[in-house]
């Protein structure tokens, strides 16, 4: 809870700033009346507040731009993934944009006090959708890895069993290989796992939904472990046939 | 009518796998056939990949110096793969970071 509540404040701390820097009560209903300010000032405050609002969505903009990028070209993303991250991306983008015009538009520091925020908290983009598109490519990217692997272990297989028909026993080999299709089968359980685990994600799941997405980045961890000691095993076979073989 | 009897004749006995010499019966075995030769190809594409082993009596290879079949496997690409994995893995660490910074 308390990880949570710190995340958030972490999370707002660009808009907090920026309402904070607003003359007067931020989210008064009514303009802020300050004697000190005179029309000219309070003017230039808005259009400042009005510009730093819209460079935050543009760094926003810009990331999705780089996202949809690297969804559109990314050679292991399934079609149903890919379409379901561009079209998330491109609503995103409507709505930052659809978002900057209201703020463009606006003629009181209420109204910006109402709009800024959703600059945040309407899309989450750094904090939720980013991580969706790095994880969701990520399990992917292993997913297609963990399949080479299996190409490996089927030709390991296929070793061992020439080497059987020649009358040899690679019993260690076996051993090796079952050692390697155990790995194979755990990391493919993990990273099969992570794109629905996080695909429906929505906005409104956040701050919350950030566990989830640790968890999800948990699971890749391991499942990388766990190709990692596949591959291992997969040596120690090899090295077991030709032991088999020469001794 | 003789003529038309030994027509329906032929017929019964074909469809129940009889044949006269000299005809295929309706049941013949083209499925079997092709098994074997699939199995013969499997079987010599097997032997073919590796040196020519004697038979022992009970009919297994007897293995012997000189005469082990080649084992050629490349693990190689898998150290490949694993380093596109370590950079997969290093993206989403940024993009988390990056989310919990904002």
């Amino acid at each position: 809870m308390k990880t949570n509540l710190v995340k958030r404040t972490a999370a707002g701390a660009t808009i907090s700033a920026m309402l904070m820097a607003m003359p007067g009560t931020a989210f008064a209903q009514t303009e802020p009346v300050d004697s000190t300010v005179t029309e000219t000032d309070r003017s230039a405050t808005l259009d400042g507040l009005k510009r730093r609002a819209l460079e935050t969505i543009d760094t926003r903009l810009d990331a999705i731009d780089r996202w949809t990028h690297r969804v559109e070209t990314n050679e292991h993303l399934t079609d149903d993934h890919r379409s379901v991250l561009i079209a998330e991306l491109n609503a995103a983008a409507g709505g930052l944009r659809s978002l900057a015009a209201d703020i463009e538009a606006a003629t009181t520091y209420s109204e910006l006090g109402g709009l800024i925020p959703k600059i945040v908290e309407g899309y989450w983009v750094f904090a939720l959708l980013g991580p969706k598109v790095h994880l969701v490519i990520a399990a992917n990217v292993m997913a297609d890895i963990n399949d080479r692997f299996d190409e490996v272990a089927a030709s390991t297989q296929e070793a061992i069993e020439r080497v059987e028909a020649a009358g040899y026993d690679p019993v260690d080999a076996r051993a090796a290989l079952d050692r390697m299709l155990a790995h194979l089968t755990a990391a493919s359980t993990l990273i099969d796992q992570v794109p629905g685990s996080v695909l429906h994600l929505r906005p409104a799941d956040m701050p919350e939904a950030g566990e989830q997405l640790r968890s999800a980045q948990a699971d890749l961890k391991s499942a990388a472990e766990e190709l990692r000691a596949a591959q291992q095993a997969g040596r120690q076979a090899v090295e077991a046939i030709k032991d088999a073989i020469h001794r | 009518m003789k003529r038309m009897t030994g027509i329906a004749l032929l017929i019964a006995l074909l469809s129940t796998g009889c044949r006269p010499m000299g005809l295929p019966a309706i049941s013949d075995p083209v499925e079997s056939t092709t098994t074997t030769i699939a199995t013969r190809t499997t079987t010599r594409s097997i032997a073919d990949s590796g040196p020519s082993q004697p038979l022992n009596p009970a009919g297994s290879v007897a293995p012997s110096e000189g005469t082990a079949p080649e084992v050629a496997i490349d693990l190689t690409e898998l150290d490949a793969l694993l380093a596109e994995l370590d950079d997969v893995l290093a993206d989403v660490d940024g993009a988390m970071k990056e989310g919990e910074e904002q």
